[in-house]
């Protein structure tokens, strides 16, 4: 009685799992058999195979856009956004934890406190301080501005903790300066938490829209998510066409997401751990 | 000695730091002067009018409309999430190799571009092509026109964020179920616990503070939404789905009342402020 009992709640989470991943993943599907159908049989029965492959939908896609040239910009911005923020937090958290110094205590305060700032309320003033520096419509203000991270400051200065200082002082021993010990030692050895900082900035700067829609004007300084947002207000509803965009838009960056999951989810679930 | 090593720390906070005041402390100094002047961001002179700006939004029409359909989309993303990402992960639990399909995708909304996944849903809700009114359709139930029907859109750009944040939820919730004391179970079936009672009495107290850390970080992204509102509705129709962000960006960077729109975006950050101030109040008599 109790197996029966037993087994029959196994199928019904099965089934339910079933149902639900379906819905998830149906905008997936639907996106991209809908960019292999040609325009007039787009919408008719069977929905969900494409019967004739059109691949003439993404060869006009790529020609009425320059997605390439979005691709080129947005891994310009995300490359130099992820190094930027491992870098500048590398750097921080290292002396966070490693020294004394005046006001750490109120600037760490400080840092953590900031990430309650919502992010609209930045992008009015710094706007305007873009264009003093004269950075609008140039890929510059879609980099240096991101290129720090309180999260992580936060969560580098969490695994650098756990590093014995003996292996700082062994290298400093040996003549090594400060910054060598950081380079050499300190970040081969933080290497989980610098993977799952360099995955989150790349992610955060691969979708960024608000701010490259404000600061962007020429489509060839136009980010993936802005060149699609572009893209759809043209092409309204030729959906072929905007699903074959789409498709190229997302299908690379979420096969790459994927096949590096491993980190990025032990990245997540630390941190919802260590809270 | 000690002057040598503040010397060193600030040399080397000074990227972070440079960066964090011109990017993220001065803008946000700044954004409080500009609300209380009525500046369009083009004439040199900035007229002071005091809080006439926080004033003239309570008494705004379109703002308290916007500070509702903001509060129901938090509030209904973040707790839909939340609730199914907890459930998800216990079924998933113990479930072998099956769980990491699950897991995978639970997980492509998250890693999807916000703004390419709005352009598909906008095809899924189209009421003569999309996939949901073809499927309502065929059941015999009614199939709203969903984004340009007052009381629809609301309800769909709900569903993308919940789309959008599910996996999130499940991820974390996953993590925290696997790293729970396995003893403390088996001590509870031996006690005859049923499934259920163990989930009421167990998991859930225990899991408290991923709980909390879900639901925070939930709230605080969920309540400064933009993207795939921006390309579904725009906040249409008749401000059905006009969060604060999408006011903001409408007021700042299409009318240019900077004023105006910084003391949307102040207004923004009390609550949040409000709110994380007392989750941290609660935690603290959790823990004392």
């Amino acid at each position: 009685m109790r197996t029966l009992k037993k087994i029959a709640l196994r199928v019904a989470d099965h089934l339910t799992l079933i149902a639900i991943s379906s819905v998830v993943i149906l905008p997936f599907v639907w996106m991209i058999t809908t960019s292999l159908k040609p325009p007039k049989l787009a919408f008719s029965a069977p929905y969900l195979i494409p019967t004739h492959f059109h691949w003439q939908n993404f060869v006009n896609a790529w020609h009425e856009a320059p997605f390439s040239r979005y691709y080129l910009n947005s891994i310009v911005v995300a490359v130099f956004v992820t190094f930027g923020q491992v870098f500048t937090s590398a750097l921080a958290a290292y002396a966070f934890d490693r020294y004394e110094f005046p006001l750490k205590k109120t600037l760490w305060f400080t840092l953590l406190a900031s990430m309650m700032v919502p992010l609209p309320l930045l992008v009015i003033p710094s706007f305007q301080i873009i264009q003093h520096l004269h950075w609008a419509d140039n890929l510059v203000a879609l980099i240096v501005p991101r290129c720090w991270s309180a999260f992580g400051i936060l969560l580098l200065r969490q695994f650098i903790h756990s590093i014995p200082r003996d292996f700082d002082d062994a290298a400093k021993m040996d003549g090594a300066s400060t910054l060598r010990v950081i380079w050499s030692v300190i970040m081969p050895l933080a290497r989980p938490a610098v993977a799952t900082l360099a995955l989150f900035a790349f992610l955060f700067a691969w979708n960024d829209f608000l701010w490259p829609l404000i600061v962007m004007n020429s489509p060839e300084h136009f980010t993936v998510p802005l060149g699609i947002a572009n893209f759809s207000g043209k092409y309204g509803t030729r959906w072929t066409l905007l699903m074959a965009a789409t498709v190229s838009a997302t299908i690379p960056a979420v096969i790459a997401f994927l096949a590096m999951q491993k980190s990025l989810i032990r990245g997540l679930a630390s941190g919802g751990i260590n809270e | 000695m000690r002057n040598r090593q503040a010397r060193t720390a600030y040399f080397l906070i000074a990227p972070a730091l440079i960066l964090f005041i011109g990017f993220t402390a001065y803008p946000f100094i700044w954004s409080a002067q500009i609300s209380l002047t009525s500046w369009d961001g083009l004439n040199a002179v900035k007229k002071f009018v005091g809080f006439q700006n926080y004033i003239n939004l309570f008494s705004d029409k379109e703002f308290r409309q916007s500070l509702s359909v903001t509060t129901i989309y938090t509030i209904s993303v973040t707790l839909i999430s939340t609730v199914m990402g907890f459930l998800i992960a216990l079924m998933l639990q113990r479930r072998g190799k099956s769980s990491v399909i699950y897991r995978t995708i639970f997980f492509s909304p998250v890693v999807t571009a916000t703004v390419a996944a709005a352009v598909v849903w906008q095809l899924l809700f189209d009421p003569y092509v999309g996939v949901i009114d073809l499927g309502l359709r065929a059941l015999h139930l009614p199939a709203p026109n969903w984004l340009s029907d007052t009381h629809w859109a609301l309800p769909a750009v709900i569903i993308v964020g919940i789309w959008k944040r599910l996996g999130f939820a499940v991820i974390v919730y996953a993590a925290g179920l696997s790293s729970l004391p396995v003893s403390c179970y088996e001590a509870a079936e031996l006690d005859g616990v049923s499934g259920w009672q163990k989930v009421r009495y167990l998991t859930i107290p225990l899991m408290r503070p991923v709980t909390t850390l879900v639901l925070i970080t939930g709230f605080i992204d969920a309540i400064q939404v933009f993207d795939h509102i921006f390309i579904l509705t725009s906040g249409g129709p008749m401000g059905s789905t006009n969060v604060m962000s999408l006011l903001l960006f409408n007021q700042g960077f299409k009318l240019f009342r900077l004023g105006y729109a910084s003391a949307i975006g102040w207004t923004l950050f009390m609550i949040i402020l409000v709110l994380t101030v007392l989750q941290w109040q609660i935690r603290r008599r959790h823990e004392t």
